[in-house]
């Protein structure tokens, strides 16, 4: 006995240091040197023995395993996996056989046998009976673990067995597979097998050792029947021994289940617990009956104090009769070992199965807490399904979700991150492409608030930066810069229009675009705040709007034309002097030949014809230069007109007798209303200008002669593809029409351009610059008037013009 | 004409132009003094004031405008000036200086006529 013992007291510890082995694995990094190991073991054995909470976690001194933790626990650790079954078995059946040895000692006792020859018989009988009932439950048990050594075996190549070998990826998911994703749970495994796998993992630890109790408890039956075979000096049996027999039964079953169910819940949960995994990773719920963590202990608990109870009351009812014996003490020896040894061993088993899916869900949660990498979270096995399982299975599925959102945020921040990405380098082109832009560029919000100016605007601003600071006085090389506003940057660089006027801020660019109006390539002066130098400015300017159309804000483009003016203006006053030069000559022939002609009324008319040519050459000469003057004078918008009261039918009666004159092969009509005066409001010079230039391409462009039909009419304001304007006056209107080659249809459309000549090179091509109807029409705008044509090729073209009339005039005669 | 021929005061620099305007009004009758710039025409003045002024603005020494501004201090408006310029915008020049009327070069010898006549009263 002292023997068993000890060898049952080595059982012990070295189950215990197999399952802390297991336990812990996980938790320290990878697997711990033999010798340190067994140091461990020694110490949380006896912590075991004591059935005392879990030992403290280990700081964890190394990075987390590479493997998933929860490995180890699992079946594939076991190598050769053809022995898994073998193993649980013999687990079971070793611990249970030093337990074995004694039942028959305390049975002997029990029956008083004490004859030896007796003993011997009634033993062997037992151990026979044992090896029975023990094979018959191996062959079971085997069975019952058969689909998880078989769901093993389907995996063997693949995930379980290479964890076991520490080979499997890290727990951040893996290399995806193009199927599916290829977990470290993941099984090639059918789904009904993982399904009967699990329900054995999971429902065989109770049914079976329901089996090996119910086996114990019959157990001794048929020895007690064959008694009086096997001792036959023994007297029949009493109503006394039958209690004790029954008793000792109930306690065998007592103690019986609860060791089994414990072993065999210790061995199988770990199977549990990764086939739990793997129907997870396969989508299956979980498989097998649950039960009650609560009803598992109250069964053990009543098992625990009903099997030393019931083997107490049994042995006293036995030894009743015999107290004075000597071998009373040994019986009482033999009946308390046996009924205080085993239920520590239960407790170790129970309490381990209870502390390791604690101390896992434990470690997930202390990972969330932590903030750690919800990718590396692993799922925890369910070893039970029971309370904690349930437990468990909620962290999983906490787990699940926390990985989701975390994959969703990482895919919103790897999609933000992009997004941002690319946007600064959009950003970063725009902002290249603005500085590097010859053109001033503006921006304001909705309130006027300068949002951005590129390099150039700030060049032609003269400011080094956006104005930002409060107004101070202006430091040395330093701008003073009250606001970062439109308001702010007109008051550092003011602007004025062409005139010279300064803009209120309505007129500003950007407050009129804000307003809603788009500016195109408007004129505008700007004094360098810098330099107080003037910068002449093509402006354009627009509103930018949301979807909706509502103003957001403005945005202006601003060309610097100083260069461009200057050069204008040097131009301007070259011709300006040219022409002036001009003039006296011209002014010298006209005089002298007009001089002549009238001096002398009896002139051979050669000479006549002789001097009026140069009479018509200066005319022209003069015409040209005022062209060339007009044309400069329109570039630099220079072009003044002033408004007078002209007398519009002697203007064009004086016109057409002029041409009149010389237009021998025209016969020239003219048409005026009748019985009034018709007073327009204009510039009489300009107006003889148009005329002039007007009447001159009718008779050039009609070269085989015939009519110019010139008349003067009054028409309403609207006159002319206008819209009537506030305060409309009446217009008075001059058409000239000719029957002569008229303007290709092609070429209509550019027939007031400046330089535009529409006979270049055909055979109409009679000269002249091309200014003609540019400066005509330029002119009539200048006075509030309008020019418009219509014409048909090869058979003439009329061209009109409308002027306002003077106030005084009455509206209709 | 048994009267006094009117005198003109004709200031131009250009001798050509002075001439035809000369032979012009002297063929119509009047009496022709010419300043070749305003200081000779406020010199020529000095002697006697003449009925109509001819006065061109682009001189040397003394130009149109400064002739008419001194013109007008010393004597006040006495004698109407027809303003004889090449400028484009002849009509704002002459308002400028004062003048009762304007030519633009080049002119027609009628309209010169009939200018100087309505002036010389």
């Amino acid at each position: 006995m002292k023997g068993a013992k000890v060898g049952r007291g080595a059982m012990v510890e070295r189950m215990a240091a197999e399952e802390e082995g297991d336990e812990d694995a996980p938790i320290r990094a990878g697997r711990g040197s033999g010798e340190e190991s067994a140091t461990r073991v020694r110490a949380s054995s006896a912590v075991h023995l004591r059935v005392a909470p879990p030992p403290p976690p280990e700081p964890p001194p190394e990075p987390p395993p590479k493997r998933p933790p929860l490995d180890n626990l699992s079946l594939g650790r076991m190598r050769p996996r053809s022995l898994f079954r073998l193993r649980i078995v013999a687990y079971a059946f070793g611990i249970e056989l030093p337990f074995s040895l004694l039942v028959p000692v305390a049975y002997l006792r029990l029956l008083d046998i004490g004859d030896p020859v007796e003993q011997s018989r009634v033993l062997m009988a037992v151990g026979a009976l044992y090896l029975l009932k023990s094979v018959t439950l191996i062959v079971l048990l085997m069975r019952m673990l058969g689909p998880i050594e078989r769901l093993r075996g389907f995996d063997a190549g693949l995930t379980w067995s290479a964890r076991a070998d520490g080979v499997s990826g890290g727990g951040v998911g893996s290399a995806g597979g193009a199927e599916r994703p290829a977990g470290p749970y993941a099984s090639s495994a059918p789904s009904s097998l993982i399904l009967d796998a699990g329900r054995a993992a999971y429902e065989t630890p109770l049914t079976f050792s329901l089996l090996w109790a119910m086996s114990w408890a019959l157990f001794y039956a048929p020895v007690t029947a064959a008694l009086p075979r096997l001792a036959p000096s023994l007297p029949p049996t009493g109503t006394q021994v039958l209690v004790g027999l029954v008793l000792f039964s109930i306690a065998l079953f007592a103690a019986a289940m609860p060791l089994a169910y414990s072993i065999l819940g210790r061995l199988l949960s770990p199977a549990a617990g990764h086939i739990s995994l793997v129907a997870r990773e396969r989508g299956l719920s979980v498989p097998g009956r649950s039960f009650s963590l609560a009803a598992r202990l109250v069964l053990l608990s009543v098992c625990l104090a009903v099997a030393p109870t019931s083997w107490m009351i049994a042995m006293v009812l036995m030894e009743v009769g015999r107290l004075a014996e000597t071998d009373s003490l040994v019986s009482l020896v033999v009946f308390s070992l046996v009924a205080v040894s085993w239920a520590p061993v239960c407790a170790g088993f129970i309490a381990g199965a209870l502390a390791t899916p604690l101390r896992q869900v434990g470690a997930v949660i202390d990972k969330i807490i932590q903030r750690g990498d919800a990718e590396r979270l692993e799922r925890i096995p369910i070893h039970f399904k029971d309370e904690i399982g349930a437990l468990s299975g909620g962290v999983n599925a906490m787990v699940d979700r926390l990985q989701e959102s975390s994959a969703r945020i990482r895919s919103y921040l790897a999609e933000r991150e992009r997004l941002l990405g690319d946007a600064a380098q959009r950003a970063a082109q725009l902002q290249a492409m603005l500085d590097n832009l010859v053109e001033g560029v503006f921006a304001c919000d909705s309130e006027g608030k300068l949002t951005m100016v590129n390099a150039s605007g700030l060049r032609l601003l003269g400011l080094s930066s956006l104005p930002t600071r409060p107004k101070t006085e202006a430091a040395e090389g330093e701008l003073p810069v009250p606001a970062r506003s439109v308001e702010a940057m007109n008051a550092l660089a003011p602007m004025r229009n062409r005139e010279g006027r300064e803009f209120t801020r309505e007129e500003l660019p950007m407050i009129r675009a804000l307003a809603g109006e788009t500016i195109a390539g408007e004129e505008q002066v700007l004094t360098n705040a810098r330099t107080r130098r003037d910068v002449y400015l093509l402006t354009s300017a627009a509103p930018i709007r949301d979807v909706e159309g509502a103003v957001l804000g403005a945005v202006a483009v601003a060309r610097d034309v100083t260069e461009t003016r200057e050069l204008e203006l040097v131009k301007d006053q070259f011709i300006r002097v040219g022409a002036h030069e001009l003039k006296t000559p011209v002014a010298i022939m006209k005089g002298y030949a007009l001089a002549l002609l009238r001096a002398n009324t009896d002139m051979p008319p050669a000479r006549r014809q002789m001097l009026e040519a140069i009479d018509r050459g200066a005319d022209r000469i003069n015409r040209i230069v005022d062209d060339l003057l007009a044309i400069s004078q329109i570039t630099l918008d220079q072009l003044a007109v002033s408004l007078e009261p002209v007398d519009l039918g002697q203007l064009v009666a004086g016109a057409v007798t002029r041409v009149s004159a010389t237009a021998a092969r025209h016969r020239l009509n003219l048409q005026l209303p009748e019985g009034r005066q018709v007073v327009a409001r204009g510039d009489g010079e300009r107006l003889r200008q148009v005329l002039a230039s007007l009447l001159d391409n009718a008779v050039r462009y009609s070269p085989e002669g015939g009519e110019v039909d010139v008349s003067v009419t009054i028409a309403p304001a609207e006159v002319g593809r206008g819209n009537a304007q506030d305060g409309a006056r009446p217009m008075a209107v001059v058409s000239i029409r000719d029957h002569g080659i008229g303007i290709p249809a092609a070429k209509q459309d550019r027939i007031f351009d400046r330089f535009f000549r529409a006979h270049t090179d055909t055979p109409h091509d009679y000269g002249g610059m091309g200014v003609g109807l540019f400066l005509a029409r330029d002119m009539i705008t200048r006075q509030g008037g309008r020019m418009w044509f219509e014409s048909e090729e090869n058979r003439g073209s009329v061209f009109h013009f409308a002027v306002p009339l003077e106030e005084s005039e009455p509206a209709h005669g | 004409m048994g009267k006094q021929a009117k005198r003109v005061l004709v200031i131009e620099d250009d001798e050509d132009l002075v001439a035809l305007v000369s032979i012009l009004l002297q063929g119509d009758g009047y009496a022709v003094e010419i300043a070749g710039n305003g200081r000779e025409a406020l010199d020529a003045l000095a002697r006697v004031l003449p009925d109509v002024i001819l006065l061109d603005m682009k001189m040397p020494v003394m130009n149109g405008p400064e002739f008419a501004r001194e013109l007008e201090v010393r004597y006040g408006h006495q004698a109407p000036i027809i303003v004889l310029t090449a400028a484009a915008d002849a009509h704002r020049r002459a308002a400028e200086v004062g003048a009762d009327a304007w030519l633009g070069k080049p002119f027609d010898p009628e309209v010169l006529l009939s200018t100087v006549r309505r002036y010389a009263g």
